[in-house]
């Protein structure tokens, strides 16, 4: 699952009837918004922890590094201040709007009585395209270290 | 009572965004679906082409998380912020 065709599929489903856009349309692309970020986590575990191409690379490897990452996990280390505020600003970034991709996602999907509006949805897929991209371009030390604090549990050393 | 009133986030939010231009601001304090706390702010706007800068929006989500942590003595609430226009103010409120 590509994070760019998420984030393209959430965008139409938000600009379905613009005059009178249908709530359910809104919630989906909410959610499917939320989901491209949670992709970009996966293949940045994936491409940090296994080889991306060539012979060296083990698929099966590579599949077990895209599942590492747990959504309440990965909320918790992205809310995590201390350790947030060390990586370089554009990590910081990714961080703030996962947390609150994840619990707009979260009203959108279960809170029958949330409510969202267009414009709501579209900037908040504007945010996850352009926090998906920063993360891209980040440094890949800083990628990799993002990535073993999302998916590596945490001791103290 | 709401621990930072909505004239004051307003003035942070205006501020962070400039040159956008805040017309509105209401927030909610919530537990989300972890039960952790959470404020969802949301800002009513102006803006060429209705657009946002993201990257000044994740910043103020970070500025925002500092001074509520200030405020509250460490409650540590999230921050949420979501963005309308104006007419879909006017429809939310009926």
């Amino acid at each position: 699952m590509q994070p760019d065709d998420l984030i393209e599929t959430a965008r139409a489903l938000a600009r379905l009837d613009l005059s009178k856009p249908r709530l359910a349309n809104l919630k989906r692309a909410m959610s499917t918004a939320y989901y491209a970020m949670f992709h970009t986590l996966c293949w940045n575990c994936a491409n940090s922890f296994v080889d991306t191409v060539g012979a060296g690379r083990s698929q099966q490897a590579w599949n077990q590094a895209y599942r590492a990452v747990d959504h309440s996990i990965a909320k918790n280390k992205c809310e995590n201040y201390q350790v947030i505020q060390s990586f370089p600003k554009t990590i910081q970034r990714f961080a703030n709007h996962f947390v609150t991709l994840q619990k707009l996602r979260l009203q959108a999907d279960y809170n029958p009585a949330n409510t969202f509006y267009c414009h709501e949805v579209l900037n908040t897929i504007d945010f996850a395209e352009r926090m998906i991209v920063n993360l891209q371009d980040s440094d890949s030390k800083d990628r990799k270290a993002f990535a073993v604090w999302i998916a590596i549990k945490h001791h103290a050393i | 009572m709401q621990e930072i009133p909505d004239k004051n986030l307003k003035k942070i939010v205006q501020k962070e965004l400039a040159p956008v231009k805040i017309i509105d601001l209401t927030s909610e304090e919530i537990e989300d679906f972890d039960d952790n706390p959470t404020l969802h702010i949301r800002v009513v706007y102006e803006s060429e082409n209705n657009r946002l800068d993201p990257d000044k929006v994740a910043d103020l989500i970070g500025h925002l998380r500092r001074v509520i942590d200030e405020k509250t003595n460490g409650a540590e609430r999230f921050p949420i912020l979501t963005f309308m226009i104006q007419e879909e103010a006017e429809i939310a409120t009926g």
